[in-house]
């Protein structure tokens, strides 16, 4: 059996049916033995659309995400993908050609040294030279994906090893942890709830990682803490669970952001203090003391201290606090945050002139609320409206680009989520800059008949850039006009996609219908106001109590 | 305040793995004032001494490090070690 063979082999016994690629020279044999196997392979048009799809087909499903290039340009077209999955911990293998070894390091054609690319962006990475060294290459790439704090892995093999016959296979891999609960932290860590006054759970993106939604959401329910989410952290309680006060952090809701400043005590699941939840750190949860779990120590005190750091199986730890707490949380400060949350929930206008953005994304996810959906989305203004008025009952229903802010995530992202969830409807929300990041996958949409929604919000602006030159660099608007943007709806026609424009309030209702109803992928353009902006704010250099806020049009 | 720290790390001698320390150490905001590589007594072992200087936690840099897949061990400043499996701080 070749090289090349072998690697198929192996992903199939793992149970990959699907990946995601582009082939080239330096991964020719790989796609000659994907000829006959069981695995689909989905031709993307960009390997950065690849390896987009890639992450989103293993951020909706919980399995890893393949994507496959040849070397060169397919390597590094690949990386902003890698580094994506790198910062959202997203359990991925990248598999890359690479020129025969003993070409390497000559200048070769469509050579570069990928491994030494690779080194910031990547979990792990193994350059393959023998043809000895490629099993135990292809386990442990495969093992390491996927173990502990997920990340991105990459694979990159020599053609001479994909074309030379494997001559003896020897595998070891590493046990994976399992170390025991630590019942003294633990045990500090109820503690401290048990005598805090205003608790508060921070719930980030390491709560679907661990798949522990449901443990996190017991505890939850039974403590009666409020809870605010990070943005990866959305959906680890439903949107619209009593005690959730919604996002924190820069473009956070009020009440979520005045809890956090309040707070006494405040628990960090599986979050990791991010600049744009935390804003200014110094001034972050000035008077609480911090239990934070998480499964990589090195989050451990990296930005904010913690007075009791828990580590291992989140699970398990959360699954012990709720069996050793009997108390509930102070009523007095839960009734305070949720009187905040009554006092400061987003207001919705319907205009029959204008479209708002944020009340049609409101009403997209009423539609949508009793039907299993997935959005994924783009980064920008759009993406932070998702993210404040679409609602979501599980983690692995918001699919956004969060640690990297990688515009041209969204629609690849749903070719992946839609391939992972046939049965859910996924809806790409996007904008005008950076649906053009991307466009190209339209074609993918159209070769597989993947029925991928995309939602088009289209303010001929880079608006997140307009927004903030606006507030903060004196009304000089540098680079961020788009007003010559192609007709959006001609050019999802031209790759076979049917669409539709609108511009008034009027408009709204029946094109949503027309939209969710179509049962193949479907392009709706959304003109909206230029000036509309992402409210509230908290601007660079404040703390999260010092939001500021504009007129909503 | 810069901090003067000294580390010694045990590594599998793969492909990049020096690279990826070196990389690692500037990345999280120290540097190094004194570099050593030896072979060391198990099969494809580098036996690494460093000096580095910053103003972030060590504790932190000392985590990242033993996040590489091919650091076996990792000692800060004689007195803070962790070894081949985690759960040792």
């Amino acid at each position: 059996m070749l090289g090349a063979n072998y690697l198929i082999k192996v992903l199939e016994e793992h149970k990959v049916d699907t990946v995601f690629g582009y082939p080239g020279g330096a991964i020719m044999p790989v796609y000659d033995a994907l000829f006959d196997s069981s695995i689909k392979h989905i031709l993307c048009r960009h390997e950065q659309g690849a390896v987009f799809a890639a992450d989103g087909y293993a951020r909706s499903s919980g399995k890893l995400g393949v994507c496959i290039a040849t070397s060169g340009p397919g390597a590094t077209n690949l990386l902003t993908g890698i580094a994506n999955a790198y910062l959202d911990s997203v359990p991925l293998l990248a598999i890359t050609g690479q020129v025969n070894s003993d070409l390497m390091g000559t200048d070769s054609f469509q050579e570069i040294d990928t491994l030494g690319l690779s080194f910031s962006i990547v979990k792990h990475s193994i350059l393959v030279k023998t043809i000895d060294e490629l099993p135990q290459a292809i386990y442990q790439a495969i093992h390491i994906a996927q173990e502990g704090r997920p990340g991105p892995v990459l694979l990159d093999i020599t053609k001479d090893v994909q074309q030379a016959a494997i001559k003896r296979v020897t595998v070891s891999l590493p046990v994976s942890d399992c170390s025991d609960l630590d019942e003294k932290k633990l045990q500090q860590a109820k503690h401290l709830i048990e005598t805090s006054s205003r608790p508060l759970f921070y719930a980030g993106g390491g709560i679907g990682m661990a798949n522990a939604s449901t443990s996190f959401r017991a505890l939850a329910n039974k403590l009666q803490i409020p809870i605010v989410t990070t943005l990866k952290g959305i959906g680890s309680v439903a949107t619209n669970f009593s005690n959730n006060l919604g996002m924190l952090g820069m473009h956070g809701t009020k009440a979520a952001n005045f809890a956090v400043q309040d707070c006494d005590l405040l628990i960090a699941v599986g979050a990791r203090f991010d600049d744009r939840a935390t804003g200014k750190l110094d001034e972050f949860a000035p008077s609480a003391k911090v239990i934070h779990f998480d499964f990589d120590k090195a989050e451990f005190d990296k930005l904010k201290f913690a007075t009791v750091k828990v580590t291992g199986n989140l699970n398990k730890n959360l699954q012990y606090l709720e069996q050793q707490i009997n108390c509930t949380g102070n009523q007095q400060w839960l009734s305070s945050c949720l009187a905040n949350k009554r006092q400061y929930q987003f207001k919705y206008s319907k205009s029959e002139q204008t479209i708002c953005a944020s009340s049609l994304l409101n009403r997209l996810s009423k539609l949508l609320h009793d039907k299993p959906h997935i959005v994924t989305c783009d980064v920008g203004q759009h993406q932070m409206w998702v993210a404040q008025h679409m609602h979501f009952q599980g983690i692995e229903n918001h699919l956004s680009s969060g640690g990297l802010g990688a515009m041209g995530y969204g629609l690849p992202a749903a070719i992946g989520a839609q391939l992972a969830n046939k049965d859910h409807q996924v809806i790409n929300v996007s904008g005008d800059g950076s649906i053009m990041m991307n466009i190209q996958e339209l074609a993918t949409l159209i070769r597989y008949q993947i029925p991928v929604k995309i939602l088009l919000l289209d303010n001929q602006r880079l608006g997140m850039v307009r927004q903030w030159q606006q507030l903060f660099y004196n009304n000089r608007y540098s680079e961020v006009d788009l007003s010559d943007n192609p007709d959006f709806t001609l050019v999802a026609n031209a790759f076979g996609i049917r669409s539709q424009s609108i511009s008034s309030g009027m408009q709204v209702e029946k094109a949503l219908q027309q939209f969710l109803d179509s049962e193949k992928s479907y392009l709706l353009h959304v003109s909206i106001d230029p000036k509309e902006n992402v409210w509230p704010l908290v601007p660079p250099g404040k703390n999260n109590s010092q939001l500021i806020e504009g007129e909503s049009l | 305040m810069s901090r003067t720290s000294n580390i010694k790390i045990i590594a599998k001698n793969s492909l990049g793995s020096l690279e990826r320390i070196l990389r690692l150490v500037r990345h999280r905001g120290f540097e190094v004032s004194y570099f050593e590589a030896n072979s060391y007594d198990i099969e494809d072992g580098l036996a690494i001494t460093m000096q580095v200087t910053g103003e972030r936690q060590e504790s932190n840099l000392f985590h990242q490090l033993y996040k590489l897949v091919d650091v076996i061990e990792v000692n800060l400043n004689s007195h803070q070690k962790v070894r081949s499996c985690l759960g040792n701080d």
